[in-house]
């Protein structure tokens, strides 16, 4: 064998070996797949479509709220917003938050609504609701307090008259509670949200 | 000389009516859009919120193998170009590396057809370019067992290289409010929720695709 010959045989087979060996090398490495993390919060749902669809729902069944509130359809108004509470909702028993406050703001818009209309019972339902879907100290929870105490601002108004001034009172000290309490919770937000200086 | 730069001197030839016709059209539509219809919207909507965790579709991997096929020079794709102005406007350096592999390519093949028709080229260039091609694969392979590469993924997958991916996780909106709610505010309210979340979804979505 000449010379020439033998030195392609030898790049040839080094080549060859070295081939086998770094393909078992690569077929060998990257078999973990990447972890996915979600950076600074607890382990829980991410940000996905289902949430996104609800979300999207939500808004539009609102923005047709507004419009029949526009032109004083308050039952139809109530007709579809009752469509996002009783509908379907994303997470199945574990609901993400977005969603808990979402439904929660719903529920005080209904409550609301129902009280423009005198149906003071179902409003404070749907305030009841709202308050165990937004169970921990937030704007959402101060709102519903708020509503509370209009609803019963506006029951008070409505039992003015013979006989039924002692209703009427306690109409407008209940309402004087939720206010006081929806103030409480948003001072709690407040100052939550203020950094504490260092000690 | 930047290739972008247009030279005075040269004359452009005219535009295809064909292409010229598609080109107004679509300016126009850009700077006069007109409203669709709600079936298409809603068309519009679901492909923007289809999984982006769901397996490929059949279609879906056989594109995907012609398109990496296609840029290792095999073959034909429709997105060949566009793929390859992107990589030139992100790695310039690899152009010449491409054009050095297509010279190769062709080089083997005017090569062998020139054996085929009777027609012996000198020995000495045949010789040459064995050589030459056994030195790049010997190097290639060497490079392949020292140096860790990643996982050559299927082609329809595409999957992050870094070891962590992470996502935006659902949380409380409480944060996006900075005052008491008002009465009569809650559309708005729930406008900014959604818009917020949508962001973070396309986000998550870039991340999967390992795209940032």
């Amino acid at each position: 064998m000449s010379a020439a010959a033998r030195a392609r045989f030898c790049l040839a087979l080094a080549w060859v070996a070295s081939s086998v060996l770094g393909c078992a090398k690569a077929s060998n490495e990257g078999k973990s797949e990447p972890a996915i993390v979600c950076p600074g919060q607890d382990a829980g749902p991410v940000v996905d479509p289902a949430l996104l669809a609800f979300l999207s729902r939500a808004r539009a069944a609102h923005h047709v709220a507004d419009a029949y509130e526009e032109s004083k359809d308050l039952p139809s108004a109530v007709r579809t917003l009752q469509s996002v509470v009783s509908g379907p909702v994303p997470g199945g028993t574990a609901r993400p938050p977005e969603a808990r406050e979402v439904l929660a703001d719903t529920e005080a818009r209904l409550a609301d609504l129902e009280s423009q209309q005198g149906h003071y019972s179902e409003a404070l339902a749907h305030v009841e609701q709202g308050l165990a879907l937004a169970s921990e100290p937030s704007y959402f929870r101060g709102h519903l307090f708020e509503t509370r105490g209009v609803i019963e601002e506006r029951r008070a108004k409505s039992l003015e008259g013979p006989g039924k001034t002692r209703e009427a009172q306690e109409a407008t000290k209940a309402s004087l509670e939720a206010f006081e309490e929806a103030m409480k919770i948003q001072a709690q937000v407040i100052e939550q949200s203020v950094p504490h200086p260092k000690q | 000389m930047s290739t972008l730069s247009p030279d005075p001197d040269r004359d452009d030839p005219l535009l295809d009516p064909r292409v010229e016709a598609e080109l107004v059209q679509a300016l126009s539509c850009a700077v006069r859009p007109q409203p669709i219809s709600e079936a298409r919207n809603q068309q519009l909507i679901d492909r923007a919120l289809e999984d982006p965790l769901a397996e490929p579709s059949e279609a879906e991997i056989v594109e995907s193998e012609r398109l990496r096929r296609a840029l290792e020079g095999e073959g034909e794709h429709p997105a060949l170009d566009l793929v390859r102005a992107l990589q030139s406007a992100v790695e310039p350096a690899k152009d010449a590396e491409l054009a050095a592999r297509r010279a190769l390519a062709e080089g083997g093949s005017r090569a062998s057809s020139a054996e085929d028709s009777g027609s012996r080229g000198p020995a000495r260039v045949y010789a040459l370019f064995g050589a030459t091609a056994v030195i790049l694969a010997l190097a290639a392979s060497v490079v392949l067992l020292l140096v860790p590469v990643e996982r050559r993924e299927p082609a329809a997958s595409i999957k992050p290289s870094s070891s962590k991916i992470e996502l935006t996780a659902a949380r409380s909106t409480q944060p996006l409010f900075t005052q008491k709610f008002e009465a009569g505010e809650t559309s708005a309210r729930i406008d900014r929720i959604a818009l917020v979340r949508a962001r973070e979804l396309r986000d998550n979505r870039y991340a999967l695709w390992g795209v940032r």
